[in-house]
């Protein structure tokens, strides 16, 4: 132990050195502080925030030499809540492309996302590849429009539109194979769209409410016509209202519904009490299952990225819900 | 790889451009919080640092839903009408309704802080405001906020917070004399021509004005550490007030550099990065290692005084009237 200690010293002096010799100025002290880390440039670096952020640009940089994405929020984390570390400002310091989703979705991030664009590097923002007028306003949510863009297909395809023509301005050479990325993906989109909609068609219409920890499917129910509500608002961050908390346990009750869900990044506390609220008055209602909502799964896992999370929601929602899933089984390639 | 090989690969990520300005700006907050928190330990006021920091809250979130900017003239204004309000308020318990002083502070930070509180909810509903950055700060983004300063890109908040440091320092010595004086006998200084009020005011100014360029960075709660925990230190080792100033300003420093390192190695040494957890809060660390300088000062002091002479003892302690 001691002897890490010892070791760690050792590391931390000569860099300290190298900062206050080098005035902190630009990034010659790697020589100096940390050999062998960063080896001859790795061509372009291209940060985003969330992981379906990463998983976008993932899809629409692919192919492409000399581009290097990084994800800044790991695997599961809710990005409303999600604070900056030091290695996530050093990744955005030497970031010359930002993939973000933008609408306030990394709520801790709303003040560094400007002075990044102001500083010179190419900040995207998802959303703003969506006409305004599709943006969806929740009824309490002050006017602010709804960041959770990626759960309609159509809307998702065209920020892979979007992140591809902001690609192509930076990096002309490979503009065709950006474009190609993205329509190939706006593909994959209609064929993703179509499935989870005939799947969602299944499900008898008085039961066809989705009822989630968080207000982050409202896209997803104007999309595939399913009525959607929130026990929390459109942020993690604001607090369930215990007048909504009744009224949407009424509604659950009067419909029958079966079901509720619980989110991989929201705690499930308020769900909980809705579906203890439910069994106090005699109805059956259960938890259908785990939801991705704001994070993707670890890669390699089923829903480990945007295709795989839409078919693994709507096959736990249908399911849940009483419909037929069958449409969905992962067996049935999309590519 | 081993968990103290982990711990050093975190700490060779460091780059100059994030981690030394890091430390950079953690050491600035210690220098410009040296000179205010010295002198309030000295008057005897140290609970006022804590009283100051928590009541700039409804200043800056006030000032912030009037002018929906973050313009640092608005937010120094509205934290000097909050601390003067605060003054105000604890003097008037005190004078008027006989509360004891600590008892007055308390009751009129708390409420001011709690109305802060109000204010910054109220304000986040709409705007980029954030609850969390406001008390805990977020000095890992603030190198990415750079200005242009002589030919180099340098942090906004180095350069605020080096100006209140710079004019900590040069207020301190213009009026040192009456501030000494006020500081130990109240009664002389007022027959010597010093106002002991004045000099109050002067001292709450200069912790004001820190605690508003600190904010940011540091957050509002961490910065009552840096006031108080290292002029604590000092005051244990130094029996003269600028002695006790230049150590305090070097405990900041050390505790901004061990704050940082704890930060990024605490979660590979304790095993928490292959649970997803890449560094901790550098702030929380930095408070964290405030409390650890301040016990191996403390431990240090100990056993130098067992090695004293009974009446070699009375020479480390201040002198501390009233």
């Amino acid at each position: 132990m001691s002897s890490a200690i010892a070791r760690i010293f050792a590391t931390v002096l000569p860099g300290l050195a190298a900062c206050a010799t080098s005035g902190c100025g630009r990034a010659d002290a790697h020589a100096a502080g940390a050999p062998g880390e960063h080896g001859p440039p790795r061509g372009r670096i291209v940060v985003a925030t969330s992981t379906l952020c990463t998983d976008l640009a993932r899809t629409v940089c692919e192919g492409v030499p000399g581009t290097q994405i990084e994800g800044l929020m790991p695997a599961g984390v809710d990005p409303h809540l999600w604070r900056p570390t030091a290695g996530g400002a050093r990744m955005l310091a030497r970031a010359e492309v930002v993939v973000a989703n933008g609408l306030r979705l990394e709520g801790r991030m709303a003040d560094v996302l400007p002075k990044l664009a102001r500083s010179g590097c190419t900040v995207f923002e998802a959303s703003s590849a969506i006409p305004m007028d599709r943006w969806r306003t929740a009824d309490d949510a002050h006017g602010q429009p709804d960041p959770h863009v990626w759960m309609d297909p159509s809307l998702w395809a065209r920020a892979a539109e979007g992140l591809a023509s902001c690609m192509a301005r930076e990096d002309p050479d490979h503009a065709a194979q950006y474009a190609a990325n993205a329509a190939a993906f706006a593909a994959r989109c209609d064929r993703v769209a179509e499935r989870v909609h005939a799947a969602i068609s299944t499900i008898p219409p008085e039961r066809r409410l989705l009822v989630t920890a968080h207000d982050a499917f409202g896209y997803f129910g104007a999309a595939f016509g399913i009525e959607v509500r929130g026990v929390q608002g459109l942020s993690t961050e604001s607090e369930t209202g215990l007048a909504n908390l009744r009224t949407l346990l009424d509604e659950v009750v009067a419909r029958g519904v079966p079901a509720v869900f619980v989110e991989t990044s929201v705690p499930d506390r308020a769900v909980a009490a809705l579906v203890e609220g439910a069994r106090a008055r005699g109805a059956r209602l259960a938890t259908g299952g785990t939801l991705h909502s704001d994070a993707l799964g670890a890669p390699g896992t089923p829903a480990g990225d945007w295709e795989g999370m839409m078919l693994d929601n709507a096959r736990t929602i249908v399911t849940a819900l009483g419909g037929d899933a069958s449409g969905l089984d992962p067996g049935e390639p999309t590519r | 790889m081993s968990r103290g090989d982990a711990a050093i690969e975190a700490l060779r990520a460091w780059t100059p451009e994030v981690d030394g300005w890091i430390i950079a700006i953690g050491a600035l907050a210690a220098i410009a919080c040296a000179v205010p928190g010295t002198l309030l330990v000295a008057r005897r006021q140290s609970m006022a640092a804590d009283g100051i920091a928590h009541a700039v809250l409804p200043g800056i979130a006030g000032a912030f839903l009037l002018s929906g900017t973050r313009d640092l003239a608005w937010m120094a204004g509205g934290a000097a009408v909050a601390a003067v309000a605060m003054s105000a308020g604890s003097a008037y318990l005190e004078r008027t309704l006989r509360v004891e002083r600590d008892a007055a502070l308390g009751i009129a930070y708390t409420v001011l802080f709690a109305l802060g509180l109000a204010l910054v909810v109220r304000a986040a509903d709409g705007v980029d405001i954030d609850p969390s950055c406001v008390l805990f700060g977020a000095i890992e983004f603030a190198p990415l906020d750079r200005v242009q300063a002589g030919g180099h890109e340098v942090p906004r908040a180095a350069i605020v917070i080096a100006a209140v440091a710079a004019a900590n320092v040069a207020v301190a010595a213009l009026a040192w004399r009456p501030i000494l004086a006020s500081s130990f006998d109240r009664g002389f200084a007022r027959a010597a021509g010093a106002r002991p009020a004045a000099c109050d005011a002067v001292v709450g100014a200069m912790a004001t004005a820190t605690c508003v360029a600190c904010f940011e960075s540091l957050g509002s709660v961490i910065v009552v550490g840096m006031l108080v925990v290292p002029a604590c230190a000092a005051r244990l080792a130094c029996a003269r007030l600028v002695p006790m100033a230049m150590l305090a300003a070097a405990i900041g420093c050390c505790a901004a550099v061990l704050g940082h390192v704890a930060a990024c190695v605490a979660a590979p040494i304790a095993g928490l990065d292959a649970a997803g957890v890449r560094e901790l809060s550098t702030a929380g660390c930095v408070a964290a290692s405030l409390g650890a300088c301040f016990a191996g000062v403390a431990w240090v002091r100990a056993i130098t005084m067992r090695n004293l002479p009974v009446d070699g003892t009375r020479a480390t302690s201040l002198p501390c009237a009233p």
